[in-house]
This record gives structure tokens, C-alpha cells and sequence, in this order.
């Protein structure tokens, strides 16, 4: 065995992540959470949960069962262990969303113990899948450049989980922790492991291999791509252990803070200017969809970085932090989640149902197994809503919001559509299919003078 | 006769795509070596990427393909990935089916 097999139960992860990004969207638009409710109301911790466990998390973790493999050029090491994982973080999940609904008064109080037992279940869940990867990373040292960033994302997985327990404690059991930190100190932490630690630093380190794999653009990133893993995980870990000494009131100049925090934000510029670079060098002058619709994800990140500026600069005032919160989750995060799942569902699929028949039996390409055409205003509406929605976000003005993420809904929803079309594995109807030669018959001249040898 | 069948064996091969591209993997490069030698073919072949997931479908594509060329009896696929394949090996025809720059 050469290449790294197809994991098993990526396509799990997809389908549970996909319907609680659907449900979350759902909250928005029904006013349950922000700008609605205020950002620390328990239905918008409740909505951002579903979002970052149940979308992002489970999404990562499904990408990453098949994409460390591909990054370390390894086997898998485990595979049922992704199962396990998958259903006890959604198991936690559930429990975590019954604790938030407790918070707010619907459910019993006795309920709000559900928070951190769930959150229990979900870091099980995560270490289980964690040991896999890690496993696996570790077979490769030294690790690839691609890989190191999803290390590192890792072990801020594990202090985003465990501060989120702490925070679960500290808010259902108060006797058990107090905290008197646990909303600012606490939260802040939690928020830069989870949102910058585990979800941007794996997303860049998985965007390095897949877009230069997608644009054929030079996979070595030189001293610039250095200074991105240098910068951004170095500036982040200094950023957290200070607010970690901080927290335990520790001699910590704010300064020394702001400093550290700047150093992971250049982290990010560099890595923005390392895509511009990557984008420019690409080989591959006709983009597919999927890469071009990386752009637009890229840029919203590049918007979060200064509207984070923008944010310290106003004393982190709400509707600043939310929008751009809402920007970076959806713009960003779910922007790239979105445009990828566009090119490995397909690719997935292939492989699952053609790849033991190449050579043998016709077979369609993977880019006839998606209609870019049909899906392109999807992704634009998409984008636009997203982009709409942050400004209505950063206004206040929360009607035209829940318009704007109606607009999104209904775009994923159509993304979500193609993607289920793919899985039922018929082509689209004018695509070619790439024959095998057949040549005992005496057939050569079947594909001699197409160079994509279809018919 | 030999190098009429490494032609053969050529075009047959071109029926085999890399899924990710969509294109013949001849034409794109990713056949380094093609030999054949008293009705034994030798074959080297890489992929665009170490630890592709359609590597070993590619080379059982390969492997049957080159089977069923007459006068081959043997097949022997080798996989490297040294040198590493990059968009310069892929054919003319290639290149301007991706657009790919000089």
C-alpha cells in the first residue's frame, strides 16, 4: 500500500458537521443568539457551540483523519477510533446544548450539569481522535511543514477543551470553582486557543498542502512560510501563557501581552501575503471552484485581523466583537470548510466508487462528478450574505442580520444539495467517461487522439 | 517490435487519469519510465503527491492496463517519488489544457 487509504468514517464527520452548521444557522435566524441576544447570553454560547464543536471541530477532525496521512504521506494508524470520536463528541455536544438551554431557565437547573459532563465526553471524544493523528504525526518526525501546523492546533485543542470544561464548572457549579475571571480571563483564553490556536493554525497548515496540491504552486514555502509557523504559533503560545499568568495573578505587563498578541496577528498577515505568493506562483492559471472560492475566505480573514484591531482599539465593544466574531467564523472558517468539502466530497467519492474500476470499466472524472457552473452563485450569495451580515452585525441593525443569514442558509443549503448529488454518484449527464483501452479487442485507436482519452 | 510496443503501452496507459487532475497520466508526467523487455514491462511511476490516496487505483489501473497490451506478459509497477513530479513533466498539450505558466 502506497498511498493513504480512504478513511472510513470521513464522510460521518462531514454529514454531522454540515447538519449542525444547518441548525446553528437555524438559531440565527429564529433570534436566538447575537445580535439578537447579547454574545454571552447562554443561546448564543449555545448557537457559537454548535458551530465551533459541532461544525468546525467535527469537520476538522473528519478532514484531518484523512488528510494527515496525506500530509505525513503515511498509513492511517487507527480507524475505528474516528467513530468512537465522532460519536462521543456529538453525544457531548448534546449535552453541552442541554446545560446552555438549562442557563437560560427553559430546562431544570439540576440540567445545567449536563454543560461540563458533556464537555467531558466531548474532550474524550477529542482525545481519542488525537491519539490517532498524534500517532500518526509522530511517526513522521520531523514533521512536514503542512504538519506542524496541524500539531500545534492540536495542543490548543486540548487548552481550548480544557479551559472550556473549567468555564462549564465555574457556571454550573460556582461552589465547586469559583472563578471570578471565568467571563474575561477565562473566556479570552478559550476563545484564542480554540478560535486562532486549533482552528486557524490547522486551517493554514492544511490550506498550504491542499492549495498548492489544487493551483500546483511550489509546496515549499521558504523562509516566509518559516516566519508564519514561527510568528503565529510561537506569539500565540507566549500570548496565552501570559494570560494563563495573568489569570492566576501573576506579575504580567499588559505591554508584554499586546505584544505578543501583535506578533501572532503579523503571524497571520505573513501567512496572507504567503497565500498571495502561493496564488501568484500557481502553476494552474484555470482555477477550479473550490480555489477560487478560497479567496474570498482568505480575505474575510484578513478583514477579522484588522476588525480585531479595530476592536481593541474600541474597548471591545459588543456589536464590533460579534461582527467580527460572526466574520471569522463564517467568512473564514466556514467560508474555507465550505469551498474544500466542494473539492474532497467529490474527490472522496471517486475514489470510493471508481477508483477500483480505473482501467477496467468506464469512469468519470472527479470535477463531472460537481456542476461549478450550476454551483458558482451559490458560493458568491454565500459570501455576500456572509459579508452583509457582518456589517448589519457591527450596526446593530439585527433584523436585516438574521436576512442576511437567511441568505446564507439558503446558499448552503444549495451547496449542501450539490454535495448530496455527488454522493449519489452520478455524473453530470454531458460529462465524458475515461475508457479503459481494451486493446486484446485491437481498439488502440480509442484514445489516440484525445490526450484526456474520453469519450 | 520492442519499441513498437512501448509505444503500445504508452497510448494504453494514456486511458489512466489522475482523478485529482483529470487527465491521462502520461501526459501530465507521471510515467517516468517505460520498459519492456521479452514480454515483461517495467514501469515507474509516481503521483503529484507523496501519500496520494489514489496512488495504489492508480497502479493497479496501470498494472492492467499494460496486461492487456498483446505481447506483454508481466507487469512490474514501480512507485517513486524521487525525483519529485512538478508541472514541467506534463506534455504540451497538457500544459495548455491547465493553462500552466512557463
Amino acid at each position: 500500500m502506497f498511498g493513504s487509504a480512504v478513511s472510513r468514517w470521513t464522510m460521518l464527520h462531514f454529514g454531522a458537521a454540515i447538519s449542525c452548521f444547518l441548525l446553528a444557522q437555524l438559531a440565527m435566524i429564529s433570534g436566538l443568539a447575537f445580535p439578537a441576544a447579547p454574545l454571552l447570553a447562554p443561546l448564543t454560547l449555545a448557537t457559537v457551540h454548535l458551530l465551533t464543536i459541532g461544525w468546525l471541530t467535527i469537520l476538522m477532525l473528519g478532514a484531518l483523519h484523512q488528510f494527515v496521512p496525506v500530509i505525513t504521506a503515511q498509513g492511517a494508524v487507527a480507524r475505528t477510533s474516528a467513530l468512537v470520536s465522532v460519536l462521543a463528541i456529538l453525544a457531548g455536544l448534546g449535552g453541552m446544548e442541554a446545560g446552555f438551554v438549562a442557563l437560560d431557565g427553559v430546562l431544570p437547573a439540576p440540567t445545567i450539569l449536563a454543560l461540563p459532563a458533556g464537555g467531558a465526553l466531548v474532550l474524550g471524544g477529542v482525545v481519542t481522535a488525537a491519539a490517532s493523528l498524534g500517532r500518526t504525526l509522530w511517526q513522521t518526525r520531523p514533521l512536514p511543514f503542512p504538519a506542524r501546523f496541524v500539531a500545534v492546533g492540536l495542543v490548543f485543542l486540548f487548552a481550548a477543551l480544557g479551559l472550556g470544561m473549567l468555564l462549564g464548572l465555574a457556571f454550573s457549579s460556582p461552589d465547586l470553582v469559583r472563578w471570578s475571571g471565568a467571563f474575561t480571563d477565562g473566556l479570552r483564553l478559550h476563545l484564542l486557543a480554540g478560535l486562532i490556536g486549533w482552528f486557524t493554525l490547522t486551517a493554514i497548515g492544511v490550506s498550504y498542502r491542499l492549495l498548492s496540491m489544487f493551483t500546483l504552486a511550489p509546496e515549499e514555502r521558504g523562509r516566509l512560510g518559516t516566519a508564519v509557523l514561527v510568528l503565529s504559533a510561537g506569539g500565540l503560545a507566549a500570548t496565552w501563557l501570559l494570560g494563563v499568568g495573568e489569570a492566576i495573578g501573576a506579575p504580567v505587563t499588559g505591554g508584554v501581552v499586546t505584544i505578543a498578541a501583535a506578533v501572532t496577528g503579523l503571524g497571520i498577515v505573513l501567512y496572507l501575503l504567503d497565500m498571495l505568493r502561493l496564488y501568484r506562483a500557481r502553476r494552474r492559471q484555470k482555477l477550479e471552484l473550490n480555489t477560487r472560492m478560497t479567496l474570498p475566505a482568505l480575505a474575510a480573514l484578513a478583514i477579522s485581523i484588522m476588525g480585531v484591531g479595530y476592536a481593541y482599539a474600541s474597548d471591545f465593544a459588543e456589536p464590533v466583537v460579534g461582527a467580527v466574531g460572526y466574520l471569522f467564523l463564517f467568512g473564514w472558517l466556514s467560508g474555507l470548510g465550505l469551498s474544500q468539502l466542494y473539492k474532497i466530497v467529490p474527490f472522496l467519492t471517486w475514489l470510493e466508487r471508481y477508483g477500483s474500476l480505473l482501467g477496467k470499466q468506464p469512469v468519470p472524472r472527479v470535477q463531472d462528478l460537481v456542476d461549478e457552473r450550476r454551483d458558482r452563485p451559490w458560493f458568491a450569495l454565500y459570501f455576500a450574505a456572509v459579508a452583509a451580515g457582518a456589517v448589519f452585525a457591527a450596526l446593530g441593525w439585527t433584523m436585516l442580520f438574521r436576512v442576511a443569514v437567511l441568505g446564507h442558509l439558503v446558499a448552503t443549503l444549495m451547496i449542501v444539495r450539490a454535495l448530496w448529488l455527488v454522493r449519489q454518484g452520478a455524473p453530470r449527464a454531458a460529462a465524458p467517461l475515461v475508457r479503459p483501452p481494451s486493446l486484446k479487442a485491437g481498439t488502440q485507436s480509442l484514445f489516440a487522439a484525445n490526450p484526456t482519452t474520453t469519450e | 517490435m520492442s519499441d513498437e510496443i512501448v509505444r503500445t503501452l504508452a497510448e494504453a496507459l494514456k486511458s489512466v487519469i489522475d482523478p485529482e487532475l483529470g487527465y491521462n497520466i502520461v501526459d501530465i508526467g507521471l510515467v517516468y519510465e517505460v520498459d519492456v523487455k521479452d514480454g515483461y514491462a517495467r514501469i515507474v511511476l509516481t503521483t503529484t503527491t507523496p501519500g496520494c490516496p489514489a496512488t495504489d487505483y492508480i497502479r493497479q489501473a496501470v498494472e492492467t492496463c499494460a496486461a492487456a497490451v498483446p505481447g506483454i506478459g508481466a507487469v512490474d509497477v514501480t512507485m517513486t517519488w524521487q525525483p519529485p513530479w512538478t508541472p514541467d513533466r506534463m506534455s504540451e498539450e497538457a500544459k495548455a489544457h491547465f493553462g500552466v505558466a512557463a
